[in-house]
C-alpha cells in the first residue's frame, strides 16, 4: 500500500523544474495546486531521462562502458477534495507510475539487449470525517485499487536462457479508521483493512491473496506530556490461493514509550514483533527453469527493540539509538541444487546497531549534518555478515547559504557489502563519494549546478555489485510562483 | 634345504623392520604395510569410531583385540585375507584404544591410539574466489581456480597454509572462462564458453597473450595482447581443453540458446599456432571433458536433461543420451564410440561429466542429478556401470550432484554438491568409504548440518601431484564451492591432526 501524504495550500502554487545533466540525462518536473473555495487540486508531472552510458572499473580493472543502461520515466499525480464544511472530506488520488528502461546487469557480463517495461497506475478515494457522530471521534476511509504490469525480456542473454515474462498484479482494499480522543489524554486508534492481490500468471494458475488486518493503538500522556505511552495491537491473517489455499496469521503486538523531561531532550524506546508474508515476486517469481519462485515459503517473524535519545535546540540537534532486532525464517534467494535458485527460509538472523544524526547550525549562514550507521548483522546458520548491507556507513553535508546563494558540499562513505550470505564472502570495495554543489534562488526562479561523484570514483558498486557512475554534472532551473 | 634356508633369510630380513606402522611395536618378524588407525567422521559422544588397520597392517590370519581403554569394552577380530581389519565401536571421540595382535603366540603390535577424525583433515574457508568458479587445477605447488563470471584466473601457492594468491590472470569481459590446459613450463589454453574463444595465457606473468576467436564472435579483447581470427564457427560453447605434443583439442557444447543441443556437440582442434586444422564431429551432444591415454583421445558427450514447468523438476533427456568418443590422436578420426544408454527406471541418472580414468584404464563419470557414478571400461570400450545400474554414493531419490573426480593410489574421491561432502571409493572394489575414509569427508556447511538450508555447493577438487610428507606438506587435496565460492584444502593421508 503506497501511502502519499500531499500538502494542503490555500494559496495556488504552480512550480516548474528542468535538469540535464552527464550521460544526456534530462527531467522536467511541473505541477501546479490550488484551493477555490471548498475544492481544492493537485497536479504534477515529472519526466526522467537517461543514456546512462557512464564508465566503470571492472572486477579486473579495466575501464569499461555501461551498455544498454538508458530509460526514461513519467509520472503523473492528481488529487482533488472537496470539504463540505460540516466536517465532511472526499478526496480522489490518481498516481501513475511508467518505466521503460535496459537491464544491463553484472558489470563483467552485460545484456545488450535485456528490457524491463513497468507500468503502475494507484487510485485512491478517501472519506474523512472530523467529530464523526461525537466530537472526539475522527472517521476515515480509505478505498483503493492498484494495477502493476511488469514486462521482463531478454532475448539473447550473454549467459543463460531467452527470458520473456509478464506479470500483472491487481489488488482492491479498503482500510476504515476510526481515531476516539479519549478521556484521560488518550488517542485511540481502531483499524481494520481489508485487500485482495490477484496476479495474473498462468504458470502459477492465477493465485490470489486475501488480507485480513486489525489494527490498535493507544496513545496515553502523562505529566503534562513528559510520558509518553504508545501499545499497539495488530493482527495480519493472509490467506493465499493457488492450486491449494495456505492461510498465515501474525499477531504484533508493539509498545513505544517517550520520555521528554525537557522540551529539547526526549529519550524513546520501542519493542515488538511483526511479520512479513512473503511478497507475490518470492512466492511466485515467473519461472525460467533455472530460477523460479517458492509458494512454500514462511513469512518472515522479526522481534525489534530500539533505545534512543534525541537532543534538539535551533542551533543543534543529535539523535543516537541503538537497535536490536531478530528475525526468524528470513527469505533470501539462494541455490537449491546446482541447476536452480529459489526463494528459501534460510534461517535467523541476528542484527544489532547504531544510528547517530548530528545538525549544527553554528550560524545563520552554516548548517552542517553528519550521520553514522553501525550494523552488525549475523547469519545463525554459517555466522556471516548479513549480506547486501554495510557495516559502516557515514554520511556528510555542509551548506553555506548567503542571502540568495548557496554551496553545499557531501561525503559519503559506504564500508563493503558482503554479496552472499557465507563467511568471507566477496564482497563490494569500501567506497567513498563526494559531491558539491550550488544554488541561486531570487524571487521566483532558481538554479544549481552539482557535481557528483567529484573525483570520478569509478569503482563505485551498489549492494548486487552493479556499477554505479563516475563523475556526473547536473544543471537545474526553475521557477515557483503563488498565482 | 633351499626352501628353508629362503625361510629363514626372510625371517631375519623381516626381524630388522619392527615398528613399521604408524604406532606401536611390530613383531615376530612381521612388517607392517598399512597402518592402524580408529576413526570417526567427528567429534562427539556416542560416535561411531571404527578401529582398523589398513591393507597389510596386520598377519592375514592373525588375532586383533581392541580394547576400548575408557570404557574397557574389549572387541576382538581377525585379520583378513589383505590383512586388514575392522571392529566398530559407538563411544566417544576422546577415548583411547589399545590394539593387540597376536599371530602364532607372538605379539606382533601392542599400540595405543586416540581417534582422528575425518572433519579435522578439511579446512574450509581458505581464500575468497571469484565470481562462480568454474573448475580448480594443480600444478606443481601452484594452485589455478577458473572463475567463470570474474572472467578471470586466481593462482595461489599452496606451499602455503593458507594459500596465498601470487597472482590473477585476466580474459575479456563476458568470456566466462571454464577450463584450462598447461601448454609447456609458463602457457595454458583456458576455454572461454560464452566469449566463443580460446585465450593464450601466461601462467608466470599473468598476461592474455592471444585471443583466439571468430571474426563475428570478437567482441572486447582487452587485455589480451593479440588476436588470432579463426573460421566462423570454429567454437560453439568451447568446453573442454586437452593438449596432446602440440595439438590442442577444445570441446565444443554447441547447444541452442535455450542451452538444449544443437545437434551433437564436436572437437576442434588448433597446432600450437593457434590455428584451426581440424574438425571432429562428435557422435553425441553437449562435448565436454576429455582424457588422454595415447594414443587415444576419450571425449565425453554429456547429452541433455530436461526440465518439468508443472512439477519444476529435473529429468534425463532421451533424445540425447551420453556416449563416449574414442578418438585416434594421429589421424584425429573417431575409432569407435561407447554408447550409454539411459534407463527409464532410474531417469535421473545421466548428464555424466568429468570423465576421469584409472591407470588399469577403466573410466569413472560424476552424475548431474543424483549422488552416483558411472564407469566405462576405455580398454574394451563397454559400459561396466551405466544409467540402469550406476555406482551408487547417496540414494537415488534425492537430488545431488558428483560435480568432479580425481583417483588418486586406488582411491576415488568424488565431490557431492547437494550435501557438501567428498566421498572416497575403492576403484578396486567400487565400494564406497573404504577404510579409513569410513564416511564421507564433511567439506561444507550441509556436510555437517543436512538439514541446513544453506550450503556451500562442494565442486570441483584437484589432487597434489607426489607423496604427501615427502614431496610437500599438508593436504594433498584442494577443493572449490561452487556457491560460498571459497578454496578449501583435505588431508586424505589423515596425519595433519
Amino acid at each position: 500500500m503506497v501511502n502519499i501524504v500531499t500538502k494542503p495550500t490555500d494559496e495556488p502554487f504552480t512550480f516548474g523544474s528542468a535538469t540535464y545533466g552527464s550521460y544526456e540525462t534530462f527531467n522536467l518536473n511541473v505541477g501546479r495546486a490550488q484551493k477555490i473555495g471548498n475544492f481544492s487540486y493537485l497536479l504534477s508531472f515529472a519526466h526522467a531521462q537517461s543514456e546512462g552510458d557512464f564508465k566503470f572499473k571492472s572486477v579486473n580493472d579495466l575501464t569499461l562502458k555501461r551498455i544498454n543502461n538508458d530509460f526514461h520515466s513519467e509520472s503523473f499525480l492528481a488529487k482533488a477534495a472537496y470539504d463540505f464544511d460540516n466536517g465532511w472530506e472526499v478526496s480522489l488520488l490518481n498516481e501513475f507510475f511508467y518505466d521503460n528502461r535496459g537491464v544491463p546487469g553484472l558489470g563483467e557480463f552485460q545484456q545488450p539487449n535485456a528490457n524491463q517495461k513497468d507500468l503502475r497506475n494507484l487510485t485512491s478515494v478517501n472519506i474523512s470525517k472530523e467529530r464523526f457522530i461525537k466530537p472526539e471521534l475522527d472517521l476515515d476511509i480509505t478505498l483503493y485499487n492498484r494495477f502493476d504490469d511488469l514486462k521482463f525480456k531478454n532475448p539473447t542473454p550473454t549467459i543463460g536462457v531467452p527470458i520473456d515474462t509478464l506479470s500483472k498484479t491487481y489488488a482492491f482494499g479498503i482500510n476504515p479508521k476510526l481515531t476516539w480522543f479519549a478521556p484521560y489524554n488518550q488517542t485511540i486508534t481502531v483499524a481494520t483493512e481489508a485487500r485482495g492481490e490477484f496476479l495474473s500468471d498462468d504458470d502459477f494458475n492465477n493465485p490470489k491473496r486475501f488480507t485480513y488486518s486489525a489494527f490498535a493503538s493507544d496513545e496515553i500522556t502523562f505529566f503534562d506530556e513528559i510520558l509518553l505511552i504508545n501499545p499497539v495491537v495488530r493482527l495480519d491473517v493472509w490467506s493465499t490461493q493457488q492450486n491449494e489455499t495456505t492461510t498465515d496469521v501474525g499477531f504484533s503486538p508493539r509498545l513505544g514509550i517517550v520520555v521528554s523531561p525537557k522540551k529539547y531532550l526526549s529519550f524513546k524506546t520501542n519493542l515488538g514483533r511483526s511479520f512479513r508474508a512473503p511478497s507475490f515476486g518470492e512466492l511466485f517469481f515467473p519461472e525460467e527453469g533455472f530460477i523460479g519462485g517458492n509458494p512454500d515459503l514462511k513469512p518472515e517473524t522479526a522481534y525489534d527493540f530500539d533505545i534512543g535519545v534525541l537532543l534538539s535546540h535551533p542551533k543543534a540537534a543529535l539523535e543516537v539509538t541503538y537497535f536490536r532486532s531478530h528475525i526468524d525464517d528470513l527469505i533470501l534467494f539462494v541455490f537449491v541444487s546446482a541447476q536452480r535458485i529459489e526463494p528459501q527460509n534460510i534461517g535467523n538472523v541476528d542484527e544489532q546497531g547504531v544510528e547517530t544524526t548530528l545538525i549544527l547550525r553554528p550560524f545563520d549562514f552554516l548548517e552542517l549534518y553528519g550521520a553514522y550507521t553501525f550494523l552488525d548483522g549475523e547469519v545463525e546458520d554459517t555466522g556471516a555478515q548479513l549480506p547486501g548491507r554495510p557495516r559502516n556507513k557515514f554520511d556528510f553535508r555542509g551548506v553555506l547559504s548567503h542571502d540568495i546563494v548557496a554551496v553545499f558540499w557531501e561525503s559519503h562513505y559506504v564500508d563493503s557489502i558482503p554479496l552472499n550470505a557465507f563467511p568471507n564472502a566477496r564482497s563490494t570495495d569500501p567506497r567513498t563519494t563526494h559531491n558539491i554543489g550550488v544554488k541561486g534562488e531570487w524571487k521566483k526562479v532558481f538554479a544549481s549546478f552539482e557535481v557528483k561523484n567529484l573525483f570520478n570514483n569509478l569503482d563505485v558498486r551498489d549492494a548486487l555489485d552493479f556499477p554505479l557512475p563516475g563523475r556526473t554534472f547536473f544543471v537545474t532551473a526553475g521557477i515557483n510562483f503563488d498565482k | 634345504m633351499r626352501i628353508l634356508l629362503t625361510v629363514l633369510f626372510f625371517s631375519l630380513f623381516g626381524a630388522m623392520f619392527i615398528g613399521c606402522d604408524s604406532g606401536g611395536s611390530g613383531g615376530g618378524g612381521f612388517v607392517p604395510t598399512g597402518d592402524i588407525l580408529a576413526i570417526a567422521e567427528r567429534a562427539g559422544q556416542n560416535q561411531t569410531i571404527k578401529v582398523g588397520g589398513t591393507e597389510g597392517s596386520v598377519p592375514p590370519g592373525s588375532t586383533v583385540t581392541v580394547t576400548n581403554l575408557s570404557t574397557q569394552e574389549i572387541q576382538v577380530t581377525q585379520g583378513l585375507a589383505d590383512g586388514s581389519f575392522d571392529p566398530t565401536f559407538i563411544a566417544n571421540t576422546s577415548d583411547i584404544f589399545r590394539i593387540v595382535v597376536t599371530n602364532n603366540g607372538n605379539t606382533v603390535t601392542d599400540i595405543v591410539i586416540g581417534v582422528t577424525l575425518l572433519r579435522n583433515a578439511v579446512e574450509r574457508n581458505l581464500a575468497t574466489l571469484g565470481s562462480v568458479p568454474a573448475d580448480i587445477k594443480i600444478r606443481d605447488n601452484r594452485a589455478y581456480v577458473i572463475n567463470g563470471f570474474s572472467n578471470n584466473i586466481q593462482v595461489f601457492d599452496i606451499n602455503q597454509n593458507p594459500p596465498q594468491q601470487l597472482l590473477t590472470i585476466v580474459v575479456p569481459p563476458g568470456s566466462n572462462p571454464i577450463s584450462m590446459d598447461f601448454f609447456g613450463s609458463n602457457q595454458a589454453y583456458v576455454a572461454n564458453n560464452s566469449g566463443q574463444s580460446v585465450a593464450v595465457v601466461n601462467i608466470q606473468n599473468g598476461n592474455c597473450e592471444t585471443l583466439i576467436v571468430s571474426a563475428e564472435d570478437q567482441g572486447t579483447t582487452v587485455p589480451c595482447q593479440n588476436v588470432v581470427n579463426v573460421p566462423s564457427n570454429t567454437f560453439e560453447e568451447p568446453a573442454g581443453v586437452k593438449i596432446v605434443g602440440n595439438k590442442v583439442y577444445i570441446s565444443n557444447n554447441n547447444l541452442d540458446e535455450n542451452f538444449s543441443p544443437n545437434g551433437n556437440g564436436f572437437i576442434s582442434v588448433l597446432n600450437t599456432s593457434n590455428q584451426l586444422i581440424d574438425t571432429i564431429d562428435a557422435s553425441g551432444s553437449n562435448t565436454t571433458s576429455m582424457i588422454v591415454i595415447e594414443p587415444e583421445l576419450f571425449v565425453l558427450n554429456n547429452g541433455n536433461i530436461l526440465f518439468d514447468f508443472e512439477t519444476f523438476e529435473f529429468s534425463c533427456d532421451f533424445d540425447f543420451p551420453p556416449s563416449i568418443d574414442i578418438v585416434n590422436i594421429a589421424t584425429d578420426t573417431i575409432i569407435t564410440t561407447i554408447d550409454i544408454p539411459l534407463s527409464q527406471q532410474n531417469s535421473n541418472v545421466c548428464l555424466p561429466n568429468n570423465l576421469t580414468a584409472t591407470s588399469d584404464g577403466f573410466g569413472y563419470m560424476g552424475l548431474g542429478l543424483v549422488g552416483a557414478l558411472l564407469k566405462v571400461d576405455l580398454i574394451l570400450a563397454t559400459v561396466v556401470n551405466g544409467p540402469s545400474n550406476p555406482i551408487i554414493i547417496t540414494d537415488l531419490s534425492g537430488l545431488n550432484n558428483t560435480a568432479d573426480i580425481a583417483i588418486k593410489d586406488g582411491h576415488l574421491f568424488t565431490t557431492l554438491f547437494n550435501s557438501d561432502q567428498i566421498a572416497v571409493l575403492d576403484t578396486d572394489t567400487d565400494q564406497a568409504d573404504p577404510f579409513p575414509y569410513i564416511t564421507p569427508f564433511p567439506a561444507g556447511i550441509r556436510g555437517d548440518d543436512p538439514n541446513s538450508q544453506l550450503f556451500d555447493g562442494v565442486q570441483s577438487l584437484a589432487i597434489r601431484p607426489g607423496v604427501s610428507g615427502i614431496d610437500f606438506t599438508g593436504a594433498d587435496i584442494y577443493f572449490i564451492t561452487g556457491i560460498s565460492e571459497q578454496l578449501g584444502s583435505v588431508d586424505s593421508t589423515l596425519q595433519t591432526q
